[in-house]
């Protein structure tokens, strides 16, 4: 499965669009990560606990992404775009979206 | 004595958690079914994420479509998340409420692009912020829009 | 180049679990981890309190209430110093900590009530001593009350709540409400347990002080038998044992060690069976 935010595959044409697909997923941090983080807070820098725990939930929205575009038969996901958004106070949303298409 | 107010209030949530979850489950079903429907429907309606139109699609006219919803979890839903907050990770209960408004947003989208006669949506993006964010950590409500160019042949 | 659209399968973002069999087994995991928790602290913070020096707790009481000594009236006093012969009549029967004496007072009110603070003080309320027929009676409330003194509860519960509310103070400030409204059940519960408890070790050290003293335990369900003409609060949510308990542990103790549970009554001295009434 080719992944990318290009529009086009380079040197491949499109042969057919398959439409949009997305993955998503919505992650919460644990209270203890939150004590922790207070604390990170008052000396500053990176906050270690959430950074991992976003990229883990971003790499879940996309497998969930590209599982959608394999189910619509799709060889490649094009236009590739990342939203995170806080949906509750302490949980984010990670949404992965992108063009499902087949390319010769 | 005082603590029969506390079991008092042990009481009402257990009722509103009963409520919640009854009710809720019943319009979240209602809503897939409704989704379903129109996804068969509007299907045709495709809609890419890419920015540039195949050179040889007819294109009259461009438009730009959107579609937006602002939807809502259920008493019981949200009490489980927040339970769930407590220990971290994937939170189950909200993963629908997200998935129904994206889907919900595309439709309403969809349906603006028919209307126009348009035979595809280019250049789709989303946006979802939180409306209210409720009391203490508790989920509001959610806004989930969805806009493009709807691409008139 | 063509558009084709496909049907996508449910169940890619959306997972298939049961929203209810979250709720239980969160639910229950928090229950269990809060009181394991909580009960902990508790019998901690208590035990840490009990061992504390009596010195800190009699500087405690020292600093908290400035000497109130307005001007008592002869009656008043002789009720306090009949009061404070018999706390000592019976403290002897005790084992009180090295440091802490026993003070008692009379406390002008119509209640029916009596209790055992910091620092060893004593307060009984004339609405008690009005429902004494005799000593005997008297004497079970108030090695009961000497009881509490003597393994320092009164301390023993500041040091317990103080520890349990630092933690769900830390915990809840930045917990969802959800978690708040699902704690303050079992916390009650597991105060009004701790709670119970030691009224009942008091009730059992209590007892053997009056077994001591008079060689038999006449009258010493006395107390509780007035507190049954009023409604009383289900068990689990009370701070004290069930009235009716009370008496029926007293008849088992008694039988355990061989006490004779009739005797002679010994009549209650007359400014204990007058007490003063402030003038309304």
């Amino acid at each position: 499965m080719i992944t990318s935010t290009l529009e086009t595959v380079p040197g491949r044409a499109i042969t057919t669009h398959l439409g949009i697909v997305q993955g998503s997923t919505v992650r919460a941090k644990h209270i203890g990560r939150d004590i922790a983080a207070s604390f990170k807070n008052i000396v500053g820098g990176e906050l270690k606990g959430y950074s991992e725990l976003l990229s883990e939930a971003r790499r879940e929205a996309f497998e969930r992404m590209v599982q959608q575009a394999e189910a619509k038969g799709a060889n490649a996901v094009l236009n590739v775009r990342f939203t995170t958004s806080s949906v509750a106070q302490g949980a984010s949303e990670i949404l992965a979206y992108g063009s499902a298409v087949v390319v010769e | 004595m005082q603590y029969l107010s506390e079991f008092a209030n042990l009481l009402i949530l257990l009722l509103l958690l009963l409520a919640g979850y009854g009710a809720g489950r019943l319009a979240e079903r209602r809503h897939y079914k409704s989704i379903l429907r129109r996804e068969d429907e509007l299907g045709d309606l495709i809609i890419v994420v890419s920015k540039t139109l195949p050179p040889t699609m007819p294109a009259s006219d461009t438009r730009l479509v959107m579609g937006n919803v602002v939807v809502s979890v259920d008493y019981f839903k949200r009490f489980v998340a927040q339970l769930r907050m407590v220990f971290g990770g994937r939170v189950h209960t909200y993963e629908s409420l997200l998935d129904r408004g994206r889907r919900e947003a595309l439709l309403r989208m969809q349906k603006q692009a028919r209307a126009l006669g348009a035979a595809a949506i280019f250049n789709t993006r989303f946006e979802t912020s939180s409306i209210s964010k409720g009391g203490k950590n508790s989920i509001g409500s959610v806004e989930v829009l969805a806009y493009g160019t709807a691409v008139v042949p | 180049m063509e558009f084709k659209n496909v049907k996508l399968p449910e169940g890619i973002n959306v997972s298939a679990h049961s929203p209810l069999a979250d709720f239980f087994i969160l639910s229950a995991g928090i229950l269990a981890g809060f009181a394991a928790l909580a009960a902990g602290l508790l019998f901690f913070g208590a035990a840490l309190a009990r061992h504390a020096p009596v010195s800190w707790e009699n500087a405690l009481v020292a600093a908290l209430f400035e000497n109130q000594e307005s001007a008592v009236d002869s009656r008043t006093a002789e009720t306090t110093g009949e009061l404070q012969t018999l706390a000592d009549r019976l403290s002897a029967h005790i084992d009180l900590p090295e440091g802490l004496v026993v003070t008692v007072h009379y406390w002008d009110d119509a209640q029916i009530n009596a209790f055992a603070t910091l620092g060893g003080h004593i307060f009984i309320a004339r609405g008690l001593l009005e429902r004494m027929p005799n000593e005997n009676a008297l004497a079970m409330v108030m090695s009961h009350e000497i009881a509490h003194v003597a393994h320092r509860d009164p301390a023993a519960a500041l040091g317990g709540v103080l520890l349990l509310q630092l933690l769900l103070a830390v915990t809840l400030d930045s917990a969802p409400t959800s978690l708040e409204r699902l704690i303050t059940g079992p916390n009650a519960l597991l105060l009004s347990g701790f709670s119970r408890e030691t009224e009942r070790q008091a009730d059992k050290i209590g007892l053997h002080a009056v077994a001591a003293l008079y060689g038999h335990v006449a009258e010493a369900g006395r107390i509780f038998e007035v507190f049954l003409e009023q409604p009383e609060p289900p068990k689990l949510l009370s701070t004290h044992p069930l009235s009716r308990d009370r008496i029926d542990g007293i008849a088992a103790l008694a039988r355990t060690e061989g006490w004779a549970l009739d005797g002679p009554r010994t009549p209650l001295a007359p400014a204990l069976a007058d007490p003063p009434a402030a003038a309304r």
